[in-house]
């Protein structure tokens, strides 16, 4: 006969419920010990015929709940507008990061000087509205863990420098010459800080910088435009966004602008008196957008003069030469959000106001008369692939490293790769003609060890790091970063974290 | 408000969207009409010149639209019906016409395809 | 691009199915003149077929259409049904 008793546990074990005389009898088991089955088959609940579990026929099994009532939201949706601008603002300071004393501001003198290579100078004050004015500051850029907004001098800031000192310097060989380059580099290379640091650099010596933050926005289908009545194939113009850059203009180089006067003769602005600043200029072309275009080419005109119109020679004062910046420019080099009339994609070298920054590249012709210095960077946030526009690049690099155009070694594009011949003249080679400087491509990298320190110390400097920073510390840091690209350094920099032995000891047991 | 065709719009409404409106203008017909006046796809009705809109509302006019287009479709579907085609005869019984299996799912010309059809 | 799928039944460049069908001698025919029976339910309507009496094949029987002129250009099968309508019957021997 089997055991009552379980032996694995020692329980009573179940006498099975066809053996027991009836359930009335029987009182129910309620101490659950490792066996459960018997008790939950004992006694099986009894249907309750009233209640509306009572399933019918072909009735499903799955449970069902009322649904939750979506709640209503009746705050007001933010205005238009509003979130864009919560999306898109900048904040330049931080009232909970230290102060860093001793910090150098970027002037004429420490934007050259080699000593401070590799240490983060403070941009002016007085300067901050014109770099907003020009939108060289970008959101997720880090400017808001910081008291004040300031950039590293790394040795292409500090090229950059002598650059804008040459331009703008005495020597009569490099007075007025044109710089022009590409700049290009992996993610969080620096590229925009460059374009930043070099539209400071601007404003601090006096030049007339122009900048497009965004070359996305011209070819997105954003803003709008209109063809020009005659011009075959049809070119477009884009009167608000022209508009947009005339208020850029205006805003960022007020003073400048405000000491020049009109000095040439416009065809298609009757409003225009030779008594006018150029900034009473730019300004008839932000109230009425149709106007914007050939105010801006007015402008231009104005500032490449290097003398004045016969009979408008009064008060003629030399114009000072002009930084041209590009943010994005691969979004340039493929097809536009815009249909032309035939329902086609229209090129984006078909919009006066990009063929226009576009054919500056070229040096074979006087651009820039005045001098200045040309940057295009390209972006990797938000890069549309084009193939030419690798193409070219390629070409470049190997002009650069020697390679002769004619040599099989030069970069050409792949058979029946459809790449895109108008992108490929653009950087056909061209002879430096006079002052006009041949297209550069300069691709930033990481810092250097030592650059790298003296950004990491500035961190620490603003209290957001607590690490001793030593050699070994920063060469880490150093390697993480990919070889000392300046974004993720920056990265890892905001990344508080306190070291070991500052954590709270645990009491003493007793 | 911009009146487009006798149709009030909104000003912040898109244009694109604002024509689709229209019964027998969709995504294509109202993005090669944008193309044809040289407006950005992403315009607001109320960024339109005057002379813009005048012109969609003489391009508007002019295309076969609205009730219209209704008509056609309905009196194409009634001589279907009257000649006695095969086809007339699965919409007059609210079955698929063309040629879909009616086993499951005919939910929509059970729906749709009715005697008296609308649209 | 397709305008409609309905249309892509058959290529263009086919043109029209033209069958040999024993047409009467004179258009329009005299009356009494029996149907023309016939099988070929794919044949398209030719202009010409206006007002003559066609006798389609519908898989089973013969069945009249008389031809008008809006039933140029589609097919003799068209206005023949081939299938029955379904309606239960109740059948007496279980």
């Amino acid at each position: 006969m089997a055991s009552p008793w379980c032996w694995s546990c020692l329980s009573p074990l179940r006498t099975p419920r066809a053996i027991l005389p009836s359930s009335t009898t029987t009182t129910r088991i309620t101490t659950a010990g490792f066996h459960s089955t018997a008790v939950q088959y004992a006694m099986p609940a009894k249907k309750n015929k009233n209640s509306i579990t009572q399933l019918k026929y072909r009735q499903g099994q799955t449970l069902r709940r009322k649904k939750k009532k979506a709640t209503e939201n009746r705050a007001r949706p933010p205005a238009i507008g509003e979130r864009k601008a919560m999306r898109k603002r900048i904040v330049l300071s931080n009232p909970n990061a230290l102060e860093v004393e001793g910090m150098q501001e970027l002037s004429p003198e420490t934007m050259i000087d080699n000593r401070l290579r590799g240490s983060v100078l403070g941009l002016p004050v007085t300067m901050l509205d014109q770099l907003r004015a020009v939108q060289a500051f970008k959101p997720r850029q880090g400017w808001n863990i910081f008291r004040r907004p300031g950039t590293v001098l790394r040795r292409d800031a500090l090229e950059l420098g002598q650059l804008f000192e040459k331009i703008s310097g005495d020597d009569p060989a490099e007075k007025g010459k044109v710089v022009r380059k590409i700049i290009t580099g992996p993610k969080g290379s620096g590229k925009t800080v460059h374009l930043l640091q070099a539209a400071a650099m601007g404003f601090l010596k006096n030049w007339v910088v122009i900048t497009v933050p965004d070359a996305y926005e011209l070819v997105s289908g954003t803003t709008s435009y209109s063809p020009i009545e005659g011009s075959n194939p049809p070119q477009y113009v884009q009167p608000n966004a022209t508009s947009a850059l005339l208020k850029r203009t205006v805003e960022a180089n007020s003073k400048v602008l405000e000491s020049l006067k009109v000095s040439q003769k416009h065809a298609g602005l009757e409003n225009l008196k030779p008594t006018m600043t150029l900034k009473d200029l730019a300004q008839l072309g932000l109230g009425d957008a149709a106007l914007s275009w050939p105010v801006f080419q007015a402008l231009w005109a104005e500032l490449t003069a290097t003398s004045p119109a016969p009979g408008m020679e009064n008060g003629f004062q030399s114009r000072p030469p002009t930084l041209v910046t590009v943010d994005g420019l691969s979004h340039w080099m493929t097809k536009t959000a815009y249909r032309a009339e035939d329902y086609s994609f229209v090129h984006p070298h078909d919009l006066v106001f990009v063929q226009h920054f576009l054919s500056l590249l070229k040096s074979d012709k006087p651009t820039l008369k005045n001098g200045g210095m040309l940057l295009y960077a390209t972006s990797t946030s938000n890069n549309p692939s084009s193939y030419s526009l690798e193409v070219g690049l390629d070409q470049m690099i190997a002009r650069q490293d020697g390679v002769s155009p004619t040599s099989p070694d030069y970069p050409a594009p792949e058979a029946y790769s459809n790449a895109d011949p108008r992108v490929l003249e653009l950087f056909k080679p061209t002879a430096a003609s006079g002052k006009e400087g041949v297209l550069e491509l300069q691709t930033l990298g990481g810092l250097t060890r030592e650059e790298t320190r003296g950004y990491l110390e500035y961190f620490a400097q603003s209290g957001l790091l607590r690490e001793n920073i030593n050699e070994k510390w920063v060469s880490e840091r150093w390697s993480l970063s990919g070889g000392g690209i300046i974004g993720e350094l920056e990265k890892l920099g905001r990344h508080v974290s306190a070291p070991a032995k500052l954590a709270q000891p645990t009491p003493d047991v007793e | 408000m911009v009146f487009i065709l006798g149709v009030n719009f909104p000003e912040r409404n898109l244009l694109k969207k604002s024509l689709q409106s229209f019964f027998g203008i969709g995504n294509d017909t109202s993005s090669r009409l944008l193309a044809r006046f040289n407006i950005h796809p992403t315009c607001r009705v109320g960024e339109l010149a005057n002379k813009q809109v005048l012109d969609l509302t003489a391009v508007l006019s002019e295309m076969k639209i609205e009730n219209d287009l209704r008509r056609e479709v309905l009196n194409d579907i009634k001589r279907l019906k009257e000649t006695g085609t095969y086809r007339g005869r699965r919409h007059a019984l609210g079955l698929p016409v063309r040629g879909q299996r009616t086993r499951t799912q005919i939910k929509t010309p059970v729906k749709l395809n009715r005697m008296e059809r609308r649209l | 691009m397709f305008p409609t799928r309905a249309l892509l039944g058959r290529s263009v460049w086919k043109g029209p199915n033209i069958v040999p069908i024993p047409l009467p001698r004179t258009l329009p025919p005299p009356p009494n003149t029996p149907p023309i029976r016939t099988q070929k339910r794919s044949a398209t309507i030719l202009p010409n077929f206006v007002g003559i009496r066609f006798a389609v094949h519908n898989g089973k029987t013969y069945q009249e259409v008389y031809i008008t002129e809006e039933m140029v250009g589609r097919k003799l099968g068209e206005y023949v049904a081939t299938r029955k309508r379904f309606t239960y019957k109740q059948s007496k021997n279980k």
